[in-house]
């Protein structure tokens, strides 16, 4: 009710503006306003529950009631030199947004936003106990049982709102010279689902909420200068993240009382730590003889963090000179820096010649930290090995040349060689250098006005310098897939085809796969089909249809060994997976002028439909080991995931007078999912308590009407 | 300063781009009439124009050569056309594909003054060498979009007039906030071009990323090796049908590198509670992206 007295008074506000303007527009001739409004209603044919709506309004506010989903007003001054500009959507909703901008034409101006952003992560969240930012998620003594858990009230919607804020200066002083200050803010506050770890007893786990209360800072300088034959550019960018909830505590639910092997009655987790990144960047471009060009970029980052570390555990009962702390903070220290340079040159007829080389290195300038001891889940005391906090310094280098030649204007012809090298430090990552080539060619054929081709086809080989496992508890032969070697294949077809002038089809198949040939174990192939069909009509400047399809299916092979105890090598536990995915996305659209300048039509249709399936196998019958051995290392499948959303809206709008219209609308969208991991999930499920919270189905229906009003203002003048 | 910079800037692809497509004889007799000539004829065009910032800007506050001749700024002088009645099309520059120029010839009307800032990488960039032109995405001559004068009314239309796959993803079971009007694609790409892999806007994935999710910028104690190299190792930002926009669903993804010992290992039941149910590894290995915990190597704490 507050939402749409807000809106409605809003809307009241903005049409006052609005008509007191085009008032003072009749009386001062000269300057020109501009603006429109629109105000509605919505309104919902059946409700959705609460308790379905974390998809439905996963990002927007679809609340029914009054709604103001547009408004807008620019004022030009009498010589067309200044303008103020103010835009707002979905007023007073919760994803409302409003930009206002002021500028002089050519020279400069101001702009700012501000704007909120739901994200909605859970609305059927289910939880006991109390919760506060000071002592966090705590529960009675004893602890609630199963059935009490499985008996849980619902909480309220767990949701996080982004507030992006934004404020820019820009200005012009020359043609030659442009600046720019922008600053950003992006408040977030809420709370959204998460997992605890305790270990005990079994390696137990507790859902709660983690609290979000983040702010990002963001300035950011740019200057770019212009000169007849070069250009120049340089940025600075500072960035900072402030969390001022560092840490969250919950309740152990299986536990009341700490001991030093049985379990702690609490939890603590470090949550997201502040940090700070400043960045440079020059670039330059300049035009050479021979219609050559070439450009260049430099850019340098520094990160940084030092947030004082928690203690290693909240348990009371645990305690050893191992578990002091080596260091306060971590001193988080880390640089990249980006060269990159290119050139294009069309000395020759028809050919094209381009090259580029880039690199990019990260190096982590952070000191050696090593913890003689650590805390396991707050539960267990581990002393047996220190644990080293390792840093993943790497390179990335990329070169390409390529050659477009377009012998006749009907066809272009492209030969592309490219080149990616990483390297990566071999005392933390099982490879060393990656070198990846890729040859490419492609074609863009018009052989008729009315057909297009364009074709590519590529094959890249990825090999390293060698595979050493860096840890003895690893599979010998696994091969990770970042850094395993690849041959990886991709072909694309794009054909468009005008057959009669108001007709367009467009049809198109791609292919890529991702062969990890030398991989005995981990991802063996990543293999992805797609191919669709886009036809658009005009029979006559009245009517407008569009329909599409598009099929996606990919197919990801993986291998594994489970590994148990001193059951490390057995044959037969290896398995293999599947993930076999399809997704289908159909699309259809009418625009009809059914009275010109009076009535018009509209209706849209979509649907997305999608299937994920697990099939697993032993390749051989596991045996060998205990008999919960051979159970655990038995491969079945898992149940197939769905979903399928279908939005559609048919909606007409009249237009009433010369300033007024009105829309009608219908909005259906329904939405099932199948999952067998979060549908039905009780809150106590084993050992484990959870929120019991997961996506839910949703079937909406929605009338809505809105009356707008867009006023002549000023005057439509020719300017001469 | 910015005539100055005109008369240098005439470049050879632009005079012989759009000088190839004028007939000598035309060009000889071809002068520039002013924009008083195109309203008689072109009203709505004009007043359409005249209305966005640019009309603002050459019809009235113009600063440069070729934005004090208005029109023919951009479409070349307008005499033989407006001598022969509006029959003889030979003098003037026609974008789109009814005028016959190639999208390098009309593009390079446009980057006589937009050659700068977003558009410096833009020749040789991935549009520009498929033969993109810039009245593909923009419309000069009046307003559909809330700003960048765009062809469609947002980012998102625009680019999918081609990027037919990735409008499909934005369908998805998760997605980004695009399809709902919150953020658009040139959040984090440049389509005029870029230095960076993609079009990025950012250095690296990982840096376009944390610019607005920075909770998981870093540097971490513990660091989690894919997370450092890039967030697209595990996330497809366009859109999936896994849980958290994952390329493909937990426990299968951890699954593919961690072969050590003990539970990442088995192949897991439906019926393995924590390993598969909710949110599966990530129930007790919550902060997989970075642990700042002193005991947080497992990224549990």
């Amino acid at each position: 009710m507050t939402t749409n007295f807000r809106a409605c008074a809003l809307a009241l506000t903005c049409l006052a503006a609005l008509a007191a303007a085009r008032a003072a527009a009749q009386q001062v001739a000269t300057p020109r306003l501009d603006g429109s409004i629109e105000l509605g209603m919505r309104g919902y044919l059946e409700s959705v529950p609460v308790v379905q709506r974390s998809k439905l309004e996963e990002y927007r506010d679809l609340g029914a009631g009054a709604f103001l989903p547009a408004f807008w007003l620019r004022y030009w001054t009498g010589d067309g030199r200044y303008a103020v500009d103010l835009r707002a959507r979905d007023v007073a909703r919760g994803d409302q947004e409003y930009r206002l901008r002021a500028f002089r034409v050519g020279k400069g101006g101001l702009e700012a936003d501000w704007g909120q952003l739901p994200h909605l992560f859970a609305t059927n969240a289910r939880m006991l106990g109390s919760a506060s930012a000071s002592s966090g998620f705590t529960l009675p003594t004893p602890r609630p049982t199963t059935a009490d858990w499985n008996a849980a009230p619902l909480l309220a919607p767990a949701r996080v709102r982004w507030e992006p804020a934004r404020a820019a200066l820009w200005a012009a002083p020359s043609s030659r010279l442009d600046l720019r200050v922008e600053y950003t803010r992006i408040g977030k506050s809420g709370e959204r689902p998460m997992g605890m770890a305790f270990g005990s007893p079994g390696s137990n786990t507790r859902e709660i909420l983690e609290p979000i209360d983040q702010t990002v800072h963001t300035l950011r300088l740019t200057q770019s200068y212009a000169a007849a034959r070069w250009q120049v550019q340089t940025a600075y960018t500072f960035s900072a993240f402030r969390n001022d909830a560092s840490s969250v505590l919950a309740d152990n639910p299986l536990v009341a009382t700490n001991g030093a092997t049985t379990g702690a009655a609490r939890g603590r987790t470090a949550l997201a730590p502040d940090n700070v990144a400043h960045t440079v960047n020059v670039a330059a471009a300049a035009a050479l003889p021979l219609r050559s060009r070439v450009n260049a970029s430099v850019s340098y980052a520094v990160h940084l963090q030092d947030v004082a570390f928690l203690p290693h555990t909240i348990n009371s009962a645990i305690s050893n000179p191992g578990l002091a702390l080596p260091r306060t903070a971590l001193g988080g220290d880390v640089r990249t820096s980006v060269i990159d340079v290119g050139a294009v040159s069309r000395a020759l007829p028809a050919l094209t010649l381009g090259l580029h080389f880039r690199r990019f290195d990260l190096s982590d300038r952070t000191g050696e930290l090593v913890f003689p001891a650590h805390v396991v889940n707050d539960r267990s005391l581990a002393t047996t090995e220190p644990e080293d906090a390792r840093r993943f310094p790497f390179s990335r280098d990329n070169a390409r040349a390529e050659a477009r030649w377009t012998p006749v204007p009907a066809l272009a012809l492209r030969a592309e060689y490219g080149w990616e090298r990483w390297a990566r430090d071999t005392a933390v990552r099982d490879v060393g250098v990656t070198n990846e080539h890729t040859p490419r060619l492609a074609a863009d054929l018009t052989p008729a006005p009315w057909l297009q081709l364009h074709a590519s086809v590529s094959r890249a080989w990825k090999r390293g310098d060698g595979y050493t496992p860096l840890s003895d508890a690893e599979l010998p032969l696994l091969r990770r897939f970042d850094m395993a070697d690849r041959i990886r294949d991709r072909a694309d077809v794009v054909v468009v085809v005008t057959p009669i002038e108001p007709v367009t089809l467009s049809g198109t198949f791609s292919a890529r796969t991702d062969d990890y040939d030398r991989s005995v174990y981990g991802l063996q192939f990543d293999r992805g089909r797609a191919a669709g069909a886009d036809v658009t009509w005009a029979p006559g400047p009245r009517l407008a249809l569009s329909a599409g399809y598009l099929r996606e299916a990919t197919r990801v092979r993986q291998r594994s060994k489970y590994r148990q105890g001193t059951a490390l090598d057995n044959p037969t536990f290896d398995w293999v997976s599947w993930t076999d995915d399809v997704v289908e996305t159909l699309s259809g659209s009418v625009t009809a002028t059914i009275v010109p300048g009076r009535l018009s039509a509209f209706a849209t249709w979509a649907r997305s439909r999608a299937t994920s399936e697990w099939p697993a196998t032993n390749p051989t019958t596991p045996a060998g080991g205990t008999a919960a051995q051979n159970t655990s290392a038995t491969a079945t499948n898992l149940p197939t995931l769905e979903d399928e959303l279908t939005p559609a809206r048919l909606m007409a709008r009249v237009q009433l007078a010369r300033d007024w219209s009105a829309s009608v609308g219908f909005d259906y969208e329904r939405l099932t999912e199948r999952d067998f991991r979060t549908d039905g999930l009780l809150p106590a499920t084993g050992s484990d308590i959870f929120l019991g919270a997961g996506p839910s189905g949703y079937r909406a229906r929605v009338l809505w009407a809105s009356i707008g009003f867009r006023p002549a203002l000023g005057r439509a003048r020719p300017i001469l | 300063m910015r005539a100055i910079t005109m008369k240098l800037l005439g470049p050879a692809v632009v005079a012989v781009a759009a000088l190839a497509a004028v007939p000598p004889a035309a060009r000889a007799q071809n002068r520039y009439v002013g924009s008083e000539q195109c309203f008689d004829c072109h009203k709505d065009e004009y007043r359409h124009f005249a209305a966005t910032p640019k009309g603002k800007l050459f019809l009235e506050q113009p600063r440069t050569e070729d934005q004090k001749r208005g029109c023919e700024g951009c479409h070349g002088p307008g005499e033989a056309h407006v001598q022969s009645g509006g029959e003889d099309m030979t003098g003037l520059i026609r974008f789109g594909k009814a005028g016959g120029l190639t999208a390098a010839a009309q593009n390079a009307i446009c980057l006589r003054c937009h050659d700068r800032t977003a558009r410096l990488f833009w020749e040789g960039s991935a549009h520009e060498a498929r033969g993109v032109a810039c009245t593909s995405c923009h419309t000069v001559m009046s307003s559909v979009s809330d700003r960048a004068q765009l062809k469609k009314s947002t980012v998102a239309e625009t680019c999918g007039q081609c990027h037919k796959d990735r409008t499909a993803q934005l369908l998805r079971f998760t997605h980004m906030p695009l399809r709902e009007g919150q953020m658009d694609c040139t959040s984090c790409h440049n389509p005029h071009g870029s230095p960076n892999e993609k079009l990025l806007r950012a250095a690296s994935v990982d840096e376009v990323c944390t610019s607005c999710h920075a909770e998981k910028r870093g540097p971490f104690l513990w660091e989690h090796a894919p997370v450092v190299e890039s967030c697209s190792n595990c996330h497809d930002a366009h859109g999936s049908n896994h849980e958290k926009m994952l390329k493909i669903s937990k426990p299968r993804l951890c699954q593919q590198c961690h072969i050590e010992t003990s539970h990442p290992t088995g192949p897991q039941s439906a019926t393995a509670t924590r390993f598969v149910m909710g949110r599966q590894c990530t129930n007790c290995h919550f902060n997989i992206h970075g642990s700042n915990h002193p005991s947080g190597f497992a990224f549990t704490r």
